[in-house]
């Protein structure tokens, strides 16, 4: 036998093999083949669409991961004149913290709810309608003013330590960098509270009111009014000496840069005013008779005039009561303007500033259970109120604006229309930085293909035919 | 896919299908893998047979039948043997018959890759250079591939020897 014998056989081995029904084997084989074919192609289909949604999500994960890992630490620069948003927002879920991205110059500051009711201290931006968690507010919010913006709206301060004892230190946070430092406050390992923190007009020093607990006392239930005046490039801390603490509660700073405070009204009527440093106590000025619930005074920048607040007093028909803003000429000893504010809710309407030295600026809550918070300004001699700045809408959670406004800001009288937030936000309890955001991001996107690639390679190896 | 080309796939399995199967048999050594390798390499045709129709789709088809029993065997290797169905006994059948059963099972005891050169050479009909196509392979390594194989077939089935002592080896082969 040769060549075309071994090709004979081959032909007769294959034929026997197959055996005698092939064309139906054939047709069955061809159908079946047809079958998968078109469910082949439609499955090339999604493995290349697949495969290539997985690359995408892989390649923005990398552009993520890049962008986190070369952009530099954001320093917004040094803002311009600034001014206030006509209004603030209701605070959203997802807020950057002043670390997570520096804001630039602080217009205001207001202390509303965040996510879960917890309730935040909230930084405004001058210019910009961008807004920063600062720090968790205590539970009791009227008139809590440990919470302050420089006169430039370039720092902020908030004092820590709160009623339950601990630490007491004061954190200056830069606007412009959301760098922090901390101050120390000596108690005498005691701890305290901080009652209340207030810039001096050039910015440069800090008065503090802390309630700094008796060390002596075993239960440590006693506290001590104590105040001190911070120089805020150093971090030096001076006591003012105990004649401070007699003469009278901290209410500000007098326009030569000492600490003013104020005593009184006594039952006389008599309210006097006294300006402290570390050389001692020297009087000021002192007004006559000025009604009994006169409180919270505030000093104009010049020195000119201080305004208070009256403590609510019953109507004559007794149906409600009335309590007034009432500003003092220091000059005559009279009283040269009052405008009633029952409109506003008592305990949490405050005197936080001046326009020009003659417009007090109050914040103010109208009553009710989802009252808007306002920020009024009220012109003395014209006897007008204005309103600077309204918060949120109708309905929303209530706010407190008690902290003192960049007083540039406020005495520049510019007022911009606000716009709702619309960049994202972000949650300051769940992310640490804006570059773990980008991390998260990535390693999500990285997971996320790592699954896409495993579900699409399992598919494949389910669908191969068996080899035997 | 449009109608006509489905048409026309038909008509290629229907004409070309039984020669395809006794390929892939030969390839395989078992009537069901030749079922199943058949089917793949078809259902591969038919993805790109409007490219195909129009060339040379047998051409097509049996490499990717060779291609892809040479892949099986591999995984199969790695995996789970297969049984070598055992060679009948003889002395009953015809000596035809027993000189085919004894082709077969020689066959099976080859590598995949010399049983393909022997089909594709012997049985397909193909040139030298035309298997070399079919495999992926140069011409050389279908010479060694054929001779090592008819070799094999000697030295495994002795009733062989007759006839493949005139086969042409490799090296005489020049189509």
């Amino acid at each position: 036998m040769n060549d075309t014998a071994l090709r004979d056989v081959l032909h007769e081995v294959a034929t026997q093999g197959v055996g005698p029904d092939i064309d139906v084997r054939v047709a069955r084989v061809g159908a079946a083949a047809r079958i998968e074919g078109r469910r082949s192609a439609r499955h090339r289909w999604v493995v290349a669409v697949g495969a290539l949604s997985a690359s995408a999500v892989l390649v923005a994960g990398l552009v993520a991961l890049l962008f986190a890992v070369t952009r530099p630490a954001e320093v917004v620069p040094a803002a311009g004149p600034g001014s206030l948003p006509d209004q603030i927002f209701p605070s959203r879920q997802h807020i950057l913290t002043m670390e997570q991205a520096p804001i630039g110059r602080v217009a205001l500051v207001y202390a509303g709810p965040l996510l879960g009711g917890v309730t935040s201290w909230v930084a405004v931006g001058a210019d910009a309608d961008e807004y920063r968690a600062l720090a968790p507010a205590s539970a009791h919010l009227a008139f809590n003013a440990n919470v302050d913006v420089s006169p430039d709206g370039s720092m902020l301060v908030v004092g820590r330590g709160g009623a339950g004892g601990g630490d007491l230190r004061l954190e200056f946070i830069d606007a412009r960098t959301g760098q922090s430092t901390f101050v120390m406050l000596p108690d005498d390992g005691a701890g305290g509270s901080i009652d209340g923190v207030s810039w001096s007009p050039d910015g440069r020093r800090l008065a503090v009111t802390a309630d700094v607990v008796d060390g002596a006392d075993p239960d440590g239930s006693s506290g001590q009014v104590q105040y001190f005046v911070v120089d805020v490039a150093s971090g030096a801390v001076v006591g003012l000496p105990r004649d401070a603490v007699l003469a009278g509660e901290a209410v500000g700073w007098t326009p030569d840069g000492r600490v003013l405070l104020a005593d009184g009204p006594d039952e006389r009527g008599r309210l006097r005013l006294s300006a402290a440093d570390e050389s001692g106590v020297a009087p000021f000025a002192e007004l006559d008779r000025v009604p009994a619930g006169f409180g919270r005074p505030s000093l104009s920048p010049d020195g000119n005039l201080l305004a208070g607040l009256v403590d609510p007093t019953p109507t004559a028909s007794g149906d409600g009561s009335v309590w007034d803003l009432l500003v003092y000429d220091l000059a005559t000893g009279e009283p040269v303007y009052t405008s009633n504010l029952s409109s506003y809710a008592e305990d949490e309407t405050t005197i936080i500033g001046w326009c020009d030295s003659v417009t007090p600026v109050l914040s103010a809550v109208q009553p009710g259970p989802d009252g808007p918070g306002l920020i009024v300004a009220h012109d003395v001699y014209s006897d007008t109120q204005r309103v600077l700045v309204r918060a949120g809408v109708q309905g929303t959670p209530r706010y407190y604006l008690t902290s003192r406004v960049a007083s540039d800001v406020l005495a520049s009288g510019q007022i911009r229309d606000a716009q709702p937030p619309e960049q994202p936000w972000y949650d300051p309890r769940t992310l640490g930085s804006a570059a773990q955001e980008h991390r998260t991001a990535f390693i999500s996107s990285l997971v996320l293909a790592v699954l896409i690639g495993c579900g699409l390679t399992a598919g494949r190896l389910r669908r191969r035919r068996p080899a035997g | 896919m449009s109608q006509d080309a489905d048409r026309d796939f038909d008509e290629f399995v229907s004409t070309r299908g039984p020669a395809l199967l006794r390929t892939a048999y030969l390839l395989t050594g078992d009537r069901h893998l030749a079922e199943d390798l058949m089917q793949t390499a078809l259902a591969k045709s038919y993805r790109h047979w409007s490219r195909l129709r129009g060339g040379s789709p047998e051409a097509y088809v049996r490499q990717v039948m060779v291609r892809e029993n040479i892949s099986w065997w591999r995984r199969r290797r790695r995996g789970v043997e297969t049984v070598v169905v055992e060679v009948p006994e003889r002395s009953t059948v015809r000596e035809d018959v027993d000189l085919r059963l004894a082709l077969d099972a020689a066959l099976r005891r080859l590598t995949p890759q010399q049983r393909a050169v022997l089909v594709l050479r012997y049985y397909a009909d193909l040139t030298e250079r035309q298997a070399a196509d079919a495999l992926g392979c140069s011409v050389g390594t279908v010479k060694s591939h054929a001779h090592r194989a008819l070799g094999r077939l000697r030295e495994g089935a002795p009733e062989l020897a007759e006839l493949l002592l005139d086969a042409p080896d490799a090296e005489g082969v020049h189509r």
